[in-house]
């Protein structure tokens, strides 16, 4: 196991060194300037070459060489002072380093994604049950039409409706902002429903199978009334296939809340990283890019530990 | 059966575990939320802040909260965009127009308490002319007697500079020499402040009173600044501005600043004059989404929306016309007795269900208009036919503007002939332009050459080259521009005959495209920053880092420069007016189209202060809602009106 582990945080820079020199080279390539603004206004030539020596755009290869020894730690190592993990400064928001945009972003990303994921698992497990106690019965039917909306539907369009509806009709939650218990559970909600309804169409087909295999009916014909054979075997079985989908669809849900997080006005991390790509703003797309990638190696990696631990029969490869 | 209870028992722990995880997490997220009481003033802008520094910021929204923290020499007044006293409380301009003496008010105050000196304005305006800063709007003070000389010294000093121990000081305490011989800026004393010009500026007060030329608190930036030994340069940290650390001399002080998110400024204690100041506090808050912040609007969670950029503004702005018509009597009454029309509309009865009082299209200081590729050729050697003005001219006439107005944009903007906004810079006429005449167009195509030669349909030219087919670039962001240019290839079909392409960009596709040149038409747009005529005829100087027409005449430069030099005030602006008079209705680089408009939402009776001034020069200590605690009261308000 240790083994394993140290293996896996031995590919983790390769990999992201890898990710880095893609996001790199696609970044350059895009046309435009950073340096340039809005309504087609250019600072005037002799501005713009000060701009351009004074962020090292010149030369792509000095530009990626200094950003990657700042951001690796390298720079800190050398003795160079400043923070260990230095993303730079921020190209289109120069009164920000990248390093505080991320430290007042992913908080907030990371906040939200865990509320949808406690939503998604309390509103998933509960559909799941019913359903799959009573299939086909009304409030089946109902959960499975619920389940199919939150799938299909794209989250601009949930979100937007239940702003409409909760915020701006009923009064229910602030329509945009970040702060409080108030601003959290209507995005957090809107962002879960896709979560909620794959969790609960696992959990239904799980607990249908399991109640019809021969351990539970074993169970039922030694006198266990429906409920408790339900719980004390079938649903064993049933959850598994749920704890292995929560693995990567929590790093999906923590890191991919882009659209969500527009649509009701929350400065988290996902936001940033579109805005960055749109203006150019090398520095922040690799930071985005850097954090993110190794963040998820880190939650891929958590998950393969944590099922080695729950099941020791499945094989670490 | 025994294997599988352990993996069971465990995931049940582990799913508790992590439930608890999470939770504490979301709880720390939100218990270490900064949460202060609501601010007297909160608006939205659909962007955020690009920078707080005044020497460096060329965004609308950095301006607008720049005039709330820093106050320079002079101000302009909001409502009519004349000169008035800023930090200093008079000043005197001598008979040549080159020297410039202000007298600071002693009473000024930086937000520490420390008083406001004529140094810290010589600070701020070296700040803004060092190449080191990289100040866009550096280009509004070369007019000062040698800054731009110092501007290619000191460059040029750092482009020679060659590392070594102590060089980057050497070269540092030589600038501050060199620029304290060569620039015109003195302080005779701490309370006066000698600006020296190399050519008689009229419109300096309204250069000085932009946020570049605001002073500096030198020591709070000097904590920041340090001299980098590779290239020489003076490098600071923006750790100066930041909330608590930032020290300001406007009405307000940063209290709190959160990226993509909110700014909140608080009272300046010190500041020299608080009978000023509407409210204690104002929040801006970001809002990206265009129908969000109209939903966060209704929902009463703003008091002022920016700039409303919905689909659904245009059926917005007719539920308000309805209003408007309702009213039209009562209104036209109000203003004939001199009250302004926000006051008008604030004290009329509450609007029909169909109809809103809330939203209003405010005309701005900008044109909207299309470029024409002036060049002999085209990047790949193309044939232009737009390098012939008659070519252009024949375009400008075939267009039908009202037309794209109403129904285009369908925001019914004031038409444009004129590349500047007419009334709005006191004293200058600008001339008529061309209008619609579609019958002319085609007598100016045949003129240039341009007619159907055998019969095909098609126009040729003497050499028998058929027109080619119209490059019109615009660029995808808003749907805007591609509304416009498939009415514009329309209307030019059917009036000119010719073939005409869209052809839509992503905006730094389009912007690239536009720089090298590869367009026949392109989408353009220009806002003025500052009251005087040169702030657009400018873009049409031969060579200007914003002219991306390749327009070059060698009349409008010589009137140019002939303005330049002109100490009569009068006889100045009519110079420029037969520039803008060549400009637009012979040489047409660019085809005007209409002024631009901003949307904003506001409730007229519960919000106050906005200006409706072309400048939209909006001052955030004016701003006043129900729950403001200024000091100065809604009495002295009423009183003053």
């Amino acid at each position: 196991m240790i083994r394993f582990v140290l293996l896996r945080l031995l590919q983790l820079p390769l990999i992201v060194f890898a990710v880095f020199l893609a996001t790199f080279t696609l970044a350059w390539l895009v046309p435009g300037s950073p340096l340039e603004q809005g309504e087609g206004r250019r600072p005037p030539p002799e501005i713009e070459k000060a701009m351009r020596a004074q962020y090292r755009l010149d030369d792509p290869v000095v530009f990626a060489a200094d950003y990657l020894a700042g951001a690796s730690g390298i720079d800190w190592l050398r003795g160079r002072g400043g923070r260990v993990f230095d993303l730079g400064p921020s190209l289109r928001q120069p009164d920000l380093s990248v390093n505080e945009i991320l430290a007042a972003g992913l908080p907030v990303s990371l906040a939200l994604g865990t509320a949808a994921i406690l939503f998604g698992l309390a509103i998933g497990v509960a559909a799941g049950i019913c359903g799959g106690l009573r299939p086909d019965s009304r409030l089946d039917l109902a959960s499975q039409m619920v389940a199919l909306v939150g799938i299909s539907v794209p989250s601009f369009v949930v979100g937007s409706g239940l702003l409409l509806w909760l915020g701006v009709s009923w009064h229910l939650a602030p329509v945009a902002g970040w702060g409080g218990v108030g601003h959290v559970w209507l995005p957090a909600f809107a962002l879960s429903l896709p979560l909620a309804a794959y969790i609960a169409r696992l959990l239904r087909y799980g607990i249908i199978e399991q109640m019809a295999s021969d351990h539970v009916r074993t169970a039922r014909a030694k006198g266990r009334s429906r409920l408790g054979a339900a719980w004390h075997h079938a649903m064993r079985n049933a959850f598994l296939p749920v704890l292995s989908y929560l693995g990567p669809a929590s790093a999906a849900v923590l890191t991919g809340s882009f659209v969500i997080e527009k649509v009701f006005s929350i400065p988290g991390i996902g936001r940033h990283f579109v805005d960055a790509v749109l203006a150019k703003d090398l520095t922040l797309v690799m930071g985005v890019v850097l954090v993110y990638s190794s963040l998820l190696i880190c939650l891929n990696l958590a998950v393969d530990v944590l099922y080695r631990w729950v099941d020791p029969r499945i094989e670490t490869a | 059966m025994a294997s599988a209870v352990a993996p069971y028992t465990r995931s049940v722990r582990l799913a508790i575990g992590l439930i608890l995880l999470l939770g504490t997490l979301l709880a720390a997220v939100i218990a270490a939320e900064d949460r202060r009481p609501r601010a007297e003033v909160v608006f939205a802008q659909v962007a955020d802040c690009y920078t707080l520094d005044p020497q460096r910021m060329t965004y609308m929204q950095d301006l607008r909260l720049a005039r709330g923290l820093f106050e320079g020499l002079l101000r302009t007044d909001p409502d009519t965009g004349a000169i008035e006293p800023g930090v200093a409380r008079s000043w005197t301009v001598s008979d040549d127009g080159l020297e410039w003496r202000f007298q600071l008010d002693p009473r000024a105050r930086w937000s520490d308490g420390s008083p406001v000196v004529a140094e810290d304005f010589r600070s701020g305006l070296r700040r803004a002319l060092l190449p080191d800063t990289a100040a866009d709007y550096s280009g509004l003070l070369m007019a000062i007697a040698g800054a731009p000389e110092f501007f290619t010294w000191r460059s040029e000093q750092l482009a020679a500079f060659k590392p070594s121990e102590g060089a980057a000081e050497r070269a540092w305490a030589e600038a501050e020499t060199q620029f304290r011989s060569a620039v015109g800026i003195e302080c005779p004393d701490e309370r006066e402040v000698i600006i020296r010009l190399s050519r008689p500026v009229p419109y300096l007060g309204n250069l000085l009173a932009f946020p570049v030329a605001s002073p500096v608190h030198r020591p709070t930036l000097e904590r920041f600044t340090s001299l980098d030994p590779e290239s020489g340069r003076r490098v600071e940290d923006p750790g100066w501005m930041q909330p608590g650390t930032m020290v300001s001399n406007g009405p307000y002080q940063l209290a709190r600043r959160r990226y993509k998110r909110d700014i909140r400024l608080e009272r300046n204690p010190h500041f020299r004059d608080p009978t000023q100041i509407a409210s204690e506090s104002i929040e801006a808050v970001v809002v990206e989404d265009p129908s969000t912040a109209v939903l966060a609007f209704v929902a009463g969670e703003f008091d002022w929306l920016t700039d409303v950029s919905a689909g659904y503004r245009t059926e917005m702005l007719e539920q308000q016309q309805a209003d408007r018509t309702r009213h039209a009597g009562t209104l036209a009454a109000a203003a004939a007795s001199g009250v302004d029309l926000d006051t008008a509309l604030a004290s009329l009865p509450p609007p029909a269900d169909d109809e809103r009082r809330d939203i209003h299209a405010l005309s701005t200081f900008g044109t909207d208009f299309y470029h024409f590729n002036c060049n002999d050729r085209l990047p790949d050697g193309g044939l232009n036919p737009f390098a012939d003005p008659r070519v252009r001219r024949a375009f400008a006439l075939a267009c039908d503007k009202r037309m794209l107005v109403e129904r285009v944009t369908r925001l019914a903007e004031p038409v444009a002939d004129s590349f500047i906004p007419p009334g709005v810079i006191p004293g200058y006429e600008g001339p008529a332009g061309l209008g619609f005449d579609p019958e002319r167009a085609r007598l100016e195509l045949a003129e240039a050459g341009w007619i159907d030669r055998d019969g095909d349909g098609r126009l040729e030219n003497a050499a028998g080259e058929p027109f080619p087919v119209v490059d019109l670039l615009y660029s995808t962001g808003s749907s805007r521009y591609r509304d416009l240019s498939l009415a514009l290839r329309s209307m030019w079909q059917e009036a000119l005959g010719v073939e005409i392409e869209c052809r839509g960009q992503e905006q730094r596709f389009y912007k690239e495209d536009l720089r090298r040149g590869r367009f026949m038409i392109g989408r353009g747009g220009w806002y003025g920053d500052y009251l005087d005529p040169t702030t657009f005829l400018d873009l049409c100087r031969t060579g200007d880092g914003n002219n991306v027409r390749g327009y070059s005449s060698e009349r409008v430069d010589a009137l140019l420069i002939a303005a330049e030099a002109e100490r009569d005030p009068q006889r100045r602006f009519e110079i420029l007016a037969e520039c803008e008079r060549i400009v637009c209705e012979e040489d047409l680089p660019i085809l005007p189209l209409c002024r631009f408009v901003t949307i904003v939402m506001y409730d007229p009776a519960e919000f106050t202060g906005l200006t409706r001034h072309a400048m939209l020069d909006h001052r955030l200590e004016r701003l006043r809602t129900p729950r403001s605690t200024g000091p100065a009261t809604q009495a002295d308000a009423e009183a003053e009106r």
